[in-house]
Parts: structure tokens; sequence; C-alpha cells
């Protein structure tokens, strides 16, 4: 099983989670830029980051065997602190780097003025540089906020197929359905989905356009739902094609919208084209 | 010069042998890609902030020494970086500019090009900075052409760095010449450490601890120290192996 995970905060983990991951067959992940968990308080905090997901957290990750890619944003919890919004100003030069895959995490928390704006902003950023929109839906009033998203990315004028709307489950997926964004389930020991509801939604909706993650982070998460996800899609009948389906070519899809996925040195066989165009671009490592 | 036979010492080459090197590890689809982009930087130098980023989506990212799978001796991108770096050289900032909003490989060029820049400006800040980083391919450029701006104390302990953190010491710029009394000292004692604990040591270690060296007095190789332990006992055999003369 190939696993890509579309969404997890490596930044939070341990080297023994990147073992763990490797052996369960993940080989290539995007960690969206989110908040720490503790406010930041300037703009140097989110720049030092931004420098940590290309820099470090990628040389982590290869360590492991693991491609490493991000989404940059600023999150929609601290688009309500002024102390933090002017990162809006420095974003563009991030959205220029190798494995920037979208402009992410945004969206609602809150559903303020401020949050709103800096949703817009950062919708019309994604469609200046040619980069998917990762959107996280919030934990509270999550349906009211899920409708505000899809009104805000329909007004952006963005292509629906180059945003993907987390954090679903049964109650907010159909509206983010008929709307042709992407689907995103997370994953969780507790909260957000189970694996069990997940293999459900698939068997009942199909699996063409959905992202499953862990959304692993600081918090009680576990970063081998990806696997597990899979493992109970094969005992409930979905085939190892569907699995990798899921796992592995739905993110390569949405994220190869950006041009910037680098899987060159994880899986030599996506050189072969997938439903008619290469996700490598550019020269490849052996020219 | 063909492309098996890159090294540390390619890196010394004139604009022009870099440029052709460059363009001869191109293909019919990146070559045109690369020259555009050069062209535009040399008709608006502003541009360096959007090409520079993108410049690996440009002319790719191989490495130029063969078998150096880590391009701890610089990939394509490296050198096509450098050269724009050179491209807009009227911009007496630009160095300090693109390291500091640069991702790793971008800074990786900077650190590549600062030796072929005509700026009188003191950029071992730049150096020292990619030397306080852990990532081995930031520490291989630091440790280029450019580390000759590196006083002896810093350039020692940088090349530390690299047996600690497992960059060959071929990717250091005038290694055998810049090696002295103190560095096989330096380097000695780094082996009792690593025989004490009953490890291997970097197989390259003998590139700064020659055999004839006094400082292998400080190596902590003789059967009489390892305590008789048969770990610390096998780990000093083994280091004499690699590290004394034969017979």
């Amino acid at each position: 099983m190939r696993i890509f995970d579309p969404h997890i905060h490596m930044t939070s983990r341990t080297t023994d989670d990147y073992e763990a991951m490797a052996a369960a067959g993940v080989q290539a992940l995007v960690e969206p830029a989110f908040w720490l968990g503790q406010p930041r308080t300037s703009v140097g905090s989110f720049v030092d980051y931004f420098d940590g997901l290309l820099g470090w957290e990628r040389f982590r990750a290869s360590q492991y065997g693991i491609a490493h890619h991000c989404t940059i944003a600023l999150n929609p919890k601290e688009a309500n602190d002024p102390r933090c919004t002017p990162v809006l100003d420095v974003m563009p030069r991030y959205l220029a780097k190798d494995g920037v895959v979208a402009v992410g995490e945004i969206g609602f928390d809150s559903m303020t003025d401020a949050e709103t704006d800096a949703f817009e902003r950062q919708l019309a950023m994604a469609k200046e540089h040619g980069l998917p929109a990762l959107v996280h839906t919030p934990h509270r009033d999550k349906a009211a906020g899920t409708r505000r998203t899809l009104d805000l990315v329909e007004a952006s004028g963005i292509g629906a197929g180059m945003v993907a709307v987390d954090h679903l489950n049964e109650t907010t997926l159909q509206p983010v359905d008929e709307s042709g964004c992407w689907l995103g389930f997370s994953v969780y020991p507790d909260t957000k989905m189970d694996e069990h509801r997940m293999v459900r939604i698939l068997q009942e909706r199909g699996l063409e356009r959905v992202l499953v993650n862990s959304a692993a982070d600081w918090g009680r998460s576990d970063p081998l739902k990806t696997l597990k996800v899979g493992q109970a899609m094969l005992a409930a009948g979905f085939t190892d094609d569907d699995v990798d389906r899921v796992l592995w070519r739905n993110p390569v899809e949405f994220y190869g919208q950006s041009d910037r996925l680098m899987l060159d040195d994880v899986q030599t066989d996506l050189g072969a084209e997938f439903e008619g165009s290469s996700v490598l671009r550019g020269p490849r490592a052996s020219a | 010069m063909s492309s098996g036979s890159w090294t540390v010492a390619s890196w010394s080459q004139d604009v022009p042998a870099l440029a052709a090197e460059l363009e001869s590890r191109l293909t019919d689809d990146s070559l045109p890609r690369w020259r555009a982009a050069q062209q535009r930087v040399a008709d608006d130098p502003g541009c360096l902030d959007v090409v520079f980023p993108a410049t690996g989506r440009t002319v790719g990212r191989a490495p130029l020494a063969e078998g150096d799978e880590q391009g701890l001796l610089g990939s394509v991108d490296d050198l096509a970086r450098v050269l724009l770096v050179r491209t807009a050289t009227d911009r007496a900032d630009l160095p300090r500019h693109l390291y500091r909003d640069g991702d790793a490989a971008e800074r990786r060029a900077v650190l590549r090009s600062l030796h072929l820049l005509p700026s009188a400006d003191d950029v071992t800040d730049l150096l020292e900075d990619a030397l306080r980083t852990n990532d081995p391919r930031l520490v291989a450029a630091a440790l280029g052409p450019a580390a000759d701006a590196l006083d002896a104390p810093g350039w020692r302990q940088a090349v530390l760095k690299c047996l600690f953190t497992g960059v060959p010491l071929r990717c250091v710029h005038r290694l055998h010449e810049r090696t002295d009394d103190e560095l096989e000292v330096m380097a000695a004692r780094y082996v009792a450490e690593r025989v004490a604990a009953g490890r291997d040591v970097p197989a390259d270690v003998g590139d700064v601890l020659p055999p004839t060296s006094p400082a292998l007095a400080h190596a902590g190789l003789s059967d009489d120290l390892q305590g008789g332990h048969p770990d610390r006992l096998a780990a000093a055999s083994r280091a004499r192996a690699l590290l004394l003369p034969r017979g």
C-alpha cells in the first residue's frame, strides 16, 4: 500500500512517527501551515515557521524516504490578531517556492470579519499563483461555516476543482460535493471522522474527489490513520486499486495541479502518465 | 569537464566554464527554458525574486557528481542559480537578500556563488549561519570555495562538523592545504570518543589524520585503553586498521 497523507503536521511529531509512517507505506505528505497551539505574537514567528516547513522538516522527512511538501497561509484563528495579519504581505515569496503545493489552511474559525478578509485575500493569492487552496472548516457551527466557505470560494472565481474543503463529516459533505470542490476527511482517534465511518462514506458516495488524511498534530491524533482507513477499506471489500486511488492517486491529482509536487525520488513509476498528464514537471532527476 | 568528474574544486572554475558545464547537462526541453530565464533576469534583475525560487523547475535537480545521490557536491539547480546571481550583480545586497528569503536550495546556491562575486561585503555571517544548521547540503555548500573566508578556528569546527554529521570530507575545498596540527588533534580526539563508545569512526577521517600524524597519539587506539571491553577492543581494532600504516 502506498500512502500520500494530504494533511499532517509533522513539525509536531517525532522521528519515531516518521519511522512508523515509512514502514506503513507513507511515501509522501503535505504539511499545511497552521497555528502552533500557542498563539504567535509577530510576523517573524510565521517566517521562521514557514522556513522550517520548507527546510528542516523537508530534510527530516527525506531521512525516512518521505517526500515532504507544504502549504502556506495565515490560519483562520490568527487572522483575528492584528499582530499576525501583516504576514499576508510576506506570503507571496513563499508561494513561489518548490514544494509549496497550495495556499492553506485558510477558512473560518469563528466566522469574524477579519477571518473573512484574510480568507478572501488568500483565495485571490491562490488564484494569482495558480495554486490549489486547502480550506479548514470550523469545529463550532460547522454546517454554517461550510456553507459560508462555499459562498466565498464561488465569489472568488477560483475553480472548484482547485479547492479542497477539509475536516468534513456526514453532515457537511453534501453541499461540498455538489459544489465540485474536493472533499477532505480527517480521521482521528476521538473527534472528527473514524475509519469505519470513512469507509461507509466511500461506499455510499464513491471514491472520486475524496482526500483522506490523519491531520495528526500536537493533540491526540494518529499519524497511521491513513493506513487504518486503507485496511478498513480492504476489509469492507474494496480492491487494492480502490485503496490506491483514495490514498495515493487522489492527493497526487489534487496537489499535482500546483505543478510543484516533488515525487521524483519516492515513486519512480509516477513518471508514467496519470490520466493523460505526468505529475512530474520539469526535467527528471536523470536528465 | 565531463559530468563524471565533478569535484568541489569544479566550483572554482570561472563563469564561462560554469555556464558551459550547465548547458552540457540540459536537455532539448530545459535548455531553451534556462536561456529564457537567464535573459529575463539580465533584462530585469528584479525578476530574480520570481526566477530564482523556480530554477529547480526550470533546469531540474540532478546531482552534479556521479554517485553523489544526496547532491552534497551540488546539483544542476545549484549551478544555474549561481549563474543567475552573477547575472544580477548590480545589486550589492543581493546575496544577503537571496539568502534571507531563500529556501534551503536557494541558500545553497548563494553560498556556492559568494567567491565569484565582486562584492567587498563581508559575507562570513552567511557561511556561519549555514554551518549552524544540521542540513548536510547546506553545511557542504558552506565549505566550498567560499569557505576561504572562514578563519582557521571556524573552519576547523566546520570540518569537525562534517565528521559528526556525515558530510564526506571530499566536499571540503582545499582540505589538505588547510589541515593543520590543531585539526589533526581535534580529529584524533573525536576518534578516541568513538572508540571509547565502541563505535566505528568515519571512513574518511584519515583524510585529516594521516598515518604519520603525531596527533594519532590522542586517538585512543591502544588496546590497553579499552578496559578489556570486547566492543571497545573491536572498535579500536577497526580504527587502527583504518588509520595506522600497514605492516
